[in-house]
């Protein structure tokens, strides 16, 4: 378990990360999401030792790695958005370099090069110069270079980012892999349908502060007061009688007639919906598809983080 | 025994010999250094050689010093260069954040980086043994001496270059780091004459007392010139800097240590010191 207390971080005056409380399960795939500027690289840096807390407390099997840095070298891989890579150097130098860095027996490490490249599909670039690949191939190498310590948690600060649809494919079959392998992940990007398939949690963060955590489906049952429900008929049949039913009733509202559906928002209870399906039928509307509509992690996201821009404007 | 290894197995010197000898840079920089020191080395025999076919003593000696001294200078102008872009390039490439989170220590990172640049070094000197070897051909010079004299030009490349090491470390572009560092350099070697001598002579005029041009003048010893000179000097029996530290009322001369001895082990500890200084400014997370 990884526990975020009361994480505070400040440049100059500006607070970047203001009392950030989280807690990521022990092999779960993290979701960090978040406006531009909401802290989530800050607080990834701080995770990974690169910047100092200003306050507050990182729980990593726990241990405080703020107090005990000297700890984050064996627990921690991480891999940040941008970074460069060594010219005139091959991928299995640039990782065996690694691999010494982090102090892997130098007989261990041919057999340790084989298997990352494997994981990340890399093998038969073992020998190719690291600035002769193409970015998603850097990506998945700097993936492996994370991966030289077998560290229990990875950050991976966008590891999507500037990826073609295909390598962002292959880097999310990868990160499947990892999780079956029992790695802790957190990871944050701003493509949220892929989070949203990838994760089994989410924190989403915005001016430093958490805004919502927790499994996607509590962060989305929690965000919907209410349940949404389409209507399909068979080609399209019958929708203003639909809108003049659903009028009729008191437990519905926001009632909004699409080309190819019509949506509603529910408060009543099963038995109320169950005589409302066959009163449609009833009065024979061609009904196809009666379900309810799940709302995404982009709805969530731009409800959390709107508030905010909208009171500053 | 086990340090010595440790310092050797560095991943960062094997990483930094392989990317330096991968590319055509190094071999024209080298190549420059040979071209240099050989052209100067021919210059002089032709010129002290004169138009006379008789032996002259005095030619080896004096090749071998203007050899010795086209290497320090050299060596002067290009150990800061290569050691004050260590960090800050590294900075520059975006690397420089996935070096800091292994579990090498900061220490162990700038020695990496110090002890690749010495590694280039010692291949130079390596190099430059044939042009040396007109010297020995006219003799003058024991192997002795001339060993001696290169493990003095090791300790003062160790300490210009934990200079260069410093800079880079504080400074975010390596551009910054090489002209600091050269400026640095120049106003310790040429610049530290003038402000030494003339601090000295002003205050001992204005305080009509020999004790503070005493006090500066003893610290021309750890000149980088002055040494230079010391070396070359010890080598004909004599030590100009005691015979400049007798002048300003301090007695130091005997026949075994010379001020080029001392300084090796000053060049040595400022360099230790240097090295520890960038070690503290590379470390990333620091307790509040």
């Amino acid at each position: 378990m990884i526990q975020i207390e009361n994480l505070t971080k400040y440049y100059g005056k500006f607070k970047a990360v203001d009392g950030l409380t989280l807690e990521i399960p022990d092999g779960s795939v993290f979701g960090f999401v978040g406006p531009n500027g909401a802290g989530k690289t800050t607080t990834m840096k701080i995770m990974a030792g690169l910047l100092s807390a200003s306050g507050g407390r990182i729980t990593i099997d726990g241990v405080d790695i703020i107090e005990h840095p000297e700890f984050i070298g064996d627990k921690v891989g991480y891999m940040p958005d941008f970074f460069g890579a060594y010219d005139n150097l091959r991928a299995d130098e640039y990782l065996e370099f690694y691999a010494g860095m982090y102090k892997v027996p130098a007989d261990e490490q041919p057999r340790l090069i084989d298997d990352l490249l494997e994981l990340v599909d890399l093998t038969e670039k073992k020998y190719a110069y690291v600035d002769s690949l193409s970015r998603g191939m850097k990506q998945r190498l700097c993936l492996a270079r994370s991966l030289v310590h077998d560290p229990a948690l990875l950050i991976l600060d966008e590891p999507a980012s500037g990826l073609d649809p295909r390598a962002r494919f292959e880097m999310k079959e990868i990160l499947k892999q990892l999780k079956d392998l029992g790695k802790t992940v957190i990871i944050s990007s701003h493509i949220l349908p892929e989070l949203a398939e990838m994760c089994t949690h989410v924190g989403i963060i915005d001016h430093g502060v958490v805004k919502a955590t927790g499994s996607i489906n509590e962060i989305m049952q929690n965000m919907q007061k209410e349940q949404v429900f389409s209507i399909k008929t068979m080609e399209n049949q019958g929708f203003d009688r639909i809108r003049e039913i659903l009028l009729e009733l008191p437990f519905t509202s926001d009632i909004s007639v699409h080309t190819d559906e019509v949506v509603f928002s529910y408060r009543g209870d099963k038995e109320e919906l169950s005589r409302l399906v066959g009163n449609i039928v009833a009065k024979g509307i061609p009904l196809v598809s009666f379900a309810e509509k799940q709302g995404n992690l982009e709805d969530v996201f731009m409800e959390l983080t709107g508030d905010e821009e909208n009171e500053q404007n | 025994m086990n340090k010595i290894k440790t310092l050797l197995n560095n991943p960062i010197v094997k990483r930094e010999i392989k990317q330096t000898f991968r590319k055509a840079k190094i071999f024209w920089i080298m190549a420059a250094y040979l071209f240099a020191l050989a052209g100067v080395s021919s210059v002089v025999l032709g010129s002290v050689g004169g138009s006379s076919n008789a032996y002259d003593p005095v030619l080896p000696s004096v090749m071998y010093f203007v050899i010795l001294g086209m290497q320090m200078l050299l060596l002067t102008l290009i150990v800061p260069i290569t050691t004050s872009t260590a960090i800050s390039g590294e900075k520059e490439r975006q690397t420089f954040d996935l070096l800091i989170i292994t579990k090498t220590s900061m220490y162990d990172i700038i020695m990496g980086k110090m002890l690749s640049s010495l590694m280039i070094v010692c291949i130079m000197i390596v190099l430059s043994m044939p042009v040396y070897a007109v010297v020995f051909y006219y003799g003058g010079v024991s192997v002795l001496q001339f060993l001696l004299n290169q493990i003095y030009m090791l300790c003062y490349v160790a300490m210009i270059g934990s200079l260069g090491i410093v800079f880079s470390s504080v400074m975010k572009k390596s551009t910054a780091a090489s002209i600091a560092t050269i400026a640095l350099i120049f106003a310790i070697t040429i610049g530290a004459w003038m402000f030494i001598g003339m601090v000295g002579l002003m205050l001992s005029a204005i305080f009509r007392t020999k004790t503070l041009l005493k006090i500066f003048g003893s610290l021309f010893i750890f000149n980088p010139i002055v040494s230079f000179i010391s070396m070359i000097d010890s080598q004909m029996g004599s030590d100009i800097s005691w015979d400049l530290l007798d002048e300003i009322g301090f007695s130091f001369e005997n026949d075994f240590i010379y001020c080029w001895h001392i300084n090796m082990i000053v060049y040595i500890f400022i360099s230790h010191l240097l090295i520890k200084l960038a070690a503290k400014k590379i470390a990333p997370v620091r307790k509040k």
